[in-house]
C-alpha cells in the first residue's frame, strides 16, 4: 500500500501520463463564473499518505491522478486562495471523495466572494431567504386562484346538474377532456388557430352535453333508473370517454399548436405567462355570467326553481325537462371550456380530466351540495389550499390538503359553507 | 314491470359478452397460437415443477400505454428482431420460439398484472419487462412465484438487486447506481454547487434522486432542494415554487413524460433550461421537437444508460418496425430475448427457473460471440460462450444486474432533439 502511494506520487512527480485514461480527480474553480488560479489542493488516500497534488491553472482547473480506486480525502489550502475570494461553506474544505475504478470523478468546492473572517461570506443570506419564501407564497396564492377557478368551472357543471337532477355525475371530468381534445382536433387536425378552435369546442361541448342529456340521461330518469343506479352508470361512462380519448389520441401528453412554453412575465413577487393570465381572466368573465345569468334572468331562476323543487316547479309551469337540458349544455359548455384552459395552461392528456375530478367533487360538497355559489367558493377554497398547503407539507401530498379541509368542515357544517340545512321529518 | 324487448335483451347479452371477449384479447401473437390451448391455461402454478413444454414462449410485457409509451416502440422492435433473428437460425431445442406481445400500462393502471394473468396462461417461460420499475414491482412477485424469469430491458431502480426474486430476476439496464453517479460528476463538472432534485414519486424517481444526491454532495456539491413530485397531479406549480425558492443553479429533472408538463412550469417561474442548468435522465430523454417551440431545451444535458447501437443495429430495428423515431432499450431488449433463447439453450430446457440457471453462464466466462447463430454453434459443439450484446458486454453480477455498463451522456440542440456528447463505461460495484 505504502508502495503504490509511494509510486503514485512518483509517477505524479515525474507528469507521467500514464494515469491519462485511469483514475483521477480533478475539478474547475470558480467564483461567480471566474476562475480562481493559483489554489493549492491537496489529495491523501484514506489512511492519511499523501498521494498527490496540483495547483488549479489559469482557467481554474486542477487534477490529480490516483493509482487505485477508492476513497481519497481531497482538501482545498484555504490560505491560498486569494484575497476576497473565500469557501462559500467553511467547514468544506476538505471533502471525503469516492473514486471508481477506470472513471475520473469531479470534486467541487463552492467559492463566494468575502472576507477570510467568514464575516462577509454571504452578507445578505438572511433577508433574501425570507423574501424567497415570501415569493413562493405569493407565488403559491395565485397559483391557487389560477387552480381554484378551473375547479369552479367544472364544479359549477356538477352542481347544477346535482341540483336539477340529484345525478351526482363521476363523468363530468371527462367532459372536460372531451371539450379539450374536441379544441385539439379543431386547432392540430383542421389548422385552425386556438382562438377560433376554443369557441367552437365549447359548442362542440354544449352540444355533446345536450346530447348526453336528451338521449341518454333523459331516458334513464323517465324509466326511474335509482339515482344510485345512475350514479354507477356514469363511473361507466366516465371510464368508457376515458379509453375512448386513449384508443383515439393515445396516452402521451399533447400540446396545442399555439402558446405552448411561453416565457414567465414577472408580476411584482409573481411569475405567470401572458396565456396563464388571459386564461383567468376568462374563467372569471364566464363564472360572472353565469352567476349574474342565474339570479337575474327567467331561465336562471327558473332552474333555481328546479333545483329547489322539480315538481313544485313542473306544477307552476316551467318545463323541467327543457331546463334540465339547458342546464347539461351549459354544464358541458363550461366543463369544456376549462379542459380546453387546463389544456392550454398545462397539456392536454386523457387522463387530464380524472386528475381534477376529485378536487371539482371536494370543491361541491364543500360549497354545498346543489348550490352553484357554494361551488364557487368550494371551488376556490379547495384550489387555494392544495396549493398554498405545500408550504408545509411536501408537496407530493398536496391533494390530502384540500381532503383533510374537506373533511374539517363538513364535521362542522354538514351542510358545506354556503348548503341549507336539510329538512328532517 | 320490465320493458326490454327481446331484441334490447338479445343486444344487451351480445353487448356484455363482447365486452368481456374485448378483455380477454388484445395480446397478438405472432407466432404458432396453438401454444394457448384451453387444457393448457390452468396449468401455470404447474409449471415451475414441470420441465417446460419444449417451445420456449417469450412474452413481451413492455409500454404500449401510459408514462412510457415512447420507450414502448423500439423495445417492442428489439424483442420482434431478436426473435426473428434465432428463428432463422434455428429456433431454440430445434423449434421456433413463440412470442406474446401484451402491454405494461403504467403505474396508474392495473394494465400489467392483466397482461401477466394473460401471459402466465399462455405458459410464459420468460416475461421480457416491464419497462418502468414502478410496473416491475408490482408484478415480479407473481411472475416469479410462477416460476417464471422476468428480464427486463429497462428497469434501473436499485432496489431490485437485492429484492427476493427467487434468482428469477434478470436486467440488461444498469442499476441507478452507475447513472446517479456519472449524472451527479457531471453537475459538478458543469460547476454547479447548488443543486436541486424534482423526482417523481415511485421506486424508479426516488432510487436515482438518492444516487444523484450521493454523487453530487460527495463530490462537494449542496443538494438545496429534494422534492419528490405525484406524478398524476393536476399541475406542479407548487413543487416548482418550492424548487425556486431554494435557488439552485442545477436541476436533476427526474420524470417520464410530466416532462413536458413541468418544462412549461419552470419556465413560466424563470427558471427554465434558458436559466439554470437542467438535466435529463433515461426516463425523459426523448425526442421533443413537436412538444416544444425551437430553443425550449437548448443546452439541457441527460444520461442514458446504453452503449451507441451501432448503424446496421438500427437499420436491422427499422426493418422491423420502419416508424421508429427513438431507439433508447432496444438494445438491451435485443439482448434480454438472446440470452434468454441461448440460456434456454445450454440448460436444455425452456422451462424458467431452467433458463434461470443457465443466464448468468451464457453472460460470461467463455468462448466470446456476439450474435445468436454463433453462439448456438459453440453449444452445439459443448462450449462454455460468453454472449457480448449490442448493449455492451452484459456480465451478470449474480443479483442479475449488469456489472459492467455504459452511460451516454447527450445534449439537447435548438430543435430540442438530443445527440451523444460521450459515453462513459464503469462497473457498477464498487
Amino acid at each position: 500500500m505504502v508502495f503504490t502511494a509511494f509510486m503514485g506520487a512518483l509517477l505524479f512527480a515525474l507528469a507521467s501520463p500514464a494515469f491519462a485514461d485511469g483514475e483521477t480527480l480533478r475539478g474547475t474553480l470558480q467564483n461567480q463564473g471566474q476562475p480562481v488560479t493559483g489554489v493549492k489542493i491537496t489529495v491523501t488516500s484514506g489512511d492519511g499518505q499523501p498521494v498527490g497534488e496540483a495547483t488549479s491553472d489559469a482557467e481554474g482547473k486542477w487534477e490529480v491522478p490516483v493509482p487505485a480506486a477508492g476513497s481519497y480525502q481531497v482538501t482545498l489550502d484555504q490560505a491560498t486562495l486569494p484575497t476576497g475570494t473565500v469557501l462559500r461553506l467553511k467547514d468544506r474544505a476538505t471533502l471525503t471523495v469516492q473514486v471508481f475504478e477506470g472513471n475520473y470523478r469531479n470534486v467541487l468546492f463552492a467559492l463566494a466572494s468575502g472576507n477570510a473572517d467568514g464575516s462577509g461570506a454571504q452578507p445578505d443570506d438572511g433577508s433574501s431567504a425570507s423574501s424567497a419564501f415570501w415569493t413562493r407564497v405569493a407565488q403559491l396564492a395565485f397559483e391557487g386562484l389560477s387552480l381554484g377557478l378551473v375547479i369552479a368551472l367544472g364544479a359549477l357543471g356538477i352542481s347544477l346538474i346535482f341540483g336539477t337532477t340529484g345525478l351526482t355525475n363521476f363523468a363530468h371530468g371527462e367532459l372536460l377532456t372531451v371539450g379539450a381534445f374536441a379544441a385539439l382536433v379543431l386547432n392540430t387536425t383542421l389548422g385552425l388557430h386556438l382562438l377560433v378552435a376554443a369557441p367552437l369546442a365549447v359548442l362542440i361541448s354544449a352540444a355533446f352535453g345536450y346530447g348526453q342529456e336528451r338521449f341518454f340521461w333523459g331516458p334513464l330518469r323517465n324509466r326511474k333508473t335509482g339515482l344510485v343506479s345512475m350514479m354507477i352508470i356514469s363511473i361507466g361512462v366516465a371510464i368508457f370517454l376515458r379509453y375512448l380519448v386513449l384508443f383515439l389520441f393515445g396516452g402521451e401528453n399533447v400540446p396545442y399548436e399555439q402558446y405552448v412554453a411561453q416565457d414567465g412575465i414577472q408580476l411584482g413577487p409573481i411569475s405567470t405567462t401572458p396565456k396563464g393570465l388571459i386564461a383567468m381572466g376568462v374563467e372569471i368573465v364566464v363564472l360572472i355570467a353565469v352567476g349574474l345569468a342565474l339570479t337575474y334572468t327567467r331561465l336562471g331562476k327558473a332552474t333555481r326553481a328546479v333545483s329547489d323543487n322539480p315538481a313544485l316547479a313542473a306544477s307552476s309551469g316551467i318545463n323541467v325537462d327543457r331546463i334540465v337540458r339547458i342546464v347539461w349544455a351549459m354544464g358541458a359548455a363550461v366543463a369544456g371550456l376549462a379542459g380546453i384552459m387546463l389544456g392550454t395552461t398545462q397539456i392536454l392528456n386523457f387522463q387530464m380530466g380524472q386528475q381534477v375530478l376529485l378536487l371539482m367533487f371536494a370543491g361541491v360538497t364543500l360549497g354545498g351540495l346543489g348550490t352553484a355559489f357554494g361551488a364557487l367558493v368550494g371551488a376556490l377554497v379547495v384550489g387555494m389550499f392544495v396549493q398554498i398547503s405545500t408550504i408545509w407539507i411536501p408537496p407530493e401530498l398536496k391533494t390530502v390538503g384540500a381532503l383533510a379541509v374537506l373533511i374539517i368542515v363538513l364535521l362542522v357544517r354538514p351542510q358545506g359553507i354556503l348548503g341549507r340545512r336539510e329538512r328532517i321529518g | 314491470m320490465i320493458r326490454i324487448a327481446p331484441i334490447g335483451r338479445a343486444l344487451a347479452v351480445a353487448t356484455a359478452a363482447s365486452l368481456a371477449l374485448t378483455a380477454c384479447g388484445g395480446g397478438e401473437e405472432t407466432a404458432a397460437p396453438a401454444s394457448s390451448a384451453p387444457a393448457e391455461t390452468t396449468t401455470s402454478a404447474a409449471a415451475p415443477a414441470a420441465g417446460g413444454d419444449g417451445v420456449l414462449t417469450i412474452g413481451a410485457l413492455l409500454p404500449q400505454t401510459g408514462d412510457l409509451a415512447f420507450l414502448g416502440p423500439p423495445e417492442f422492435a428489439g424483442v420482434k428482431l431478436a426473435v426473428k433473428e434465432i428463428n432463422e437460425a434455428g429456433g431454440v431445442l430445434g423449434k421456433p420460439v413463440v412470442e406474446i406481445d401484451t402491454d405494461s400500462g403504467d403505474t396508474k393502471t392495473d394494465i400489467a398484472s392483466q397482461s401477466v394473468d394473460k401471459l402466465l396462461a399462455q405458459n410464459t417461460d420468460v416475461i421480457i419487462g416491464a419497462a418502468s420499475s414502478g410496473v416491475s414491482k408490482t408484478v415480479i412477485d407473481k411472475i416469479t412465484n410462477a416460476g417464471v424469469v422476468q428480464f427486463s430491458p429497462a428497469n434501473t431502480s436499485p432496489e431490485f438487486t437485492t429484492y427476493p426474486d427467487k434468482g428469477l430476476y434478470f436486467r440488461t439496464a444498469p442499476s441507478d447506481v452507475l447513472q446517479g453517479r456519472v449524472l451527479g460528476d457531471l453537475i459538478l463538472q458543469d460547476g454547479s454547487d447548488t443543486v436541486a432534485i424534482l423526482n417523481r414519486q415511485d421506486s424508479y424517481g426516488n432510487g436515482l434522486a438518492d444516487e444523484v444526491e450521493k454523487s453530487v454532495s460527495g463530490g462537494g456539491g449542496q443538494i438545496v432542494a429534494k422534492t419528490p413530485y405525484d406524478p398524476a397531479a393536476a399541475d406542479f406549480s407548487a413543487d416548482v415554487a418550492k424548487i425556486k425558492e431554494a435557488n439552485p443553479k442545477a436541476l436533476a429533472l427526474i420524470s417520464f413524460n410530466e416532462t413536458t408538463k413541468i418544462i412549461p412550469e419552470l419556465k413560466k417561474q424563470g427558471i427554465g433550461p434558458d436559466k439554470i442548468k437542467i438535466y435529463f435522465v433515461d426516463g425523459n430523454l426523448a425526442d421533443y421537437s413537436k412538444d416544444f417551440p425551437k430553443g425550449t431545451l437548448e443546452g439541457v444535458k441527460g444520461t442514458l444508460p446504453g452503449a451507441k447501437s451501432p448503424d446496421d443495429f438500427r437499420q436491422k430495428l427499422l426493418a422491423v418496425d420502419p416508424s421508429l423515431k427513438d431507439y433508447s432499450y432496444a438494445p438491451e431488449s435485443y439482448d434480454a430475448t438472446i440470452l434468454s433463447a441461448l440460456a434456454a439453450e445450454a440448460a436444455g430446457s425452456d422451462a424458467g427457473t431452467a433458463v434461470a440457471g443457465k443466464l448468468i453462464d451464457v453472460s460470461k466466462g467463455g468462448e466470446k460471440c456476439t450474435d445468436f447463430a454463433a453462439c448456438l454453434a459453440l453449444l452445439k459443439a459443448g462450449k462454455d460462450i460468453d454472449y457480448d450484446g449490442v448493449s455492451g458486454p452484459v456480465e451478470f453480477s449474480d443479483a442479475g444486474d449488469p456489472s459492467e455498463a455504459t452511460i451516454g451522456i447527450y445534449q439537447y440542440a435548438a430543435d430540442n432533439t438530443y445527440a451523444n456528447v460521450t459515453y462513459l463505461s464503469g462497473k457498477v460495484a464498487g
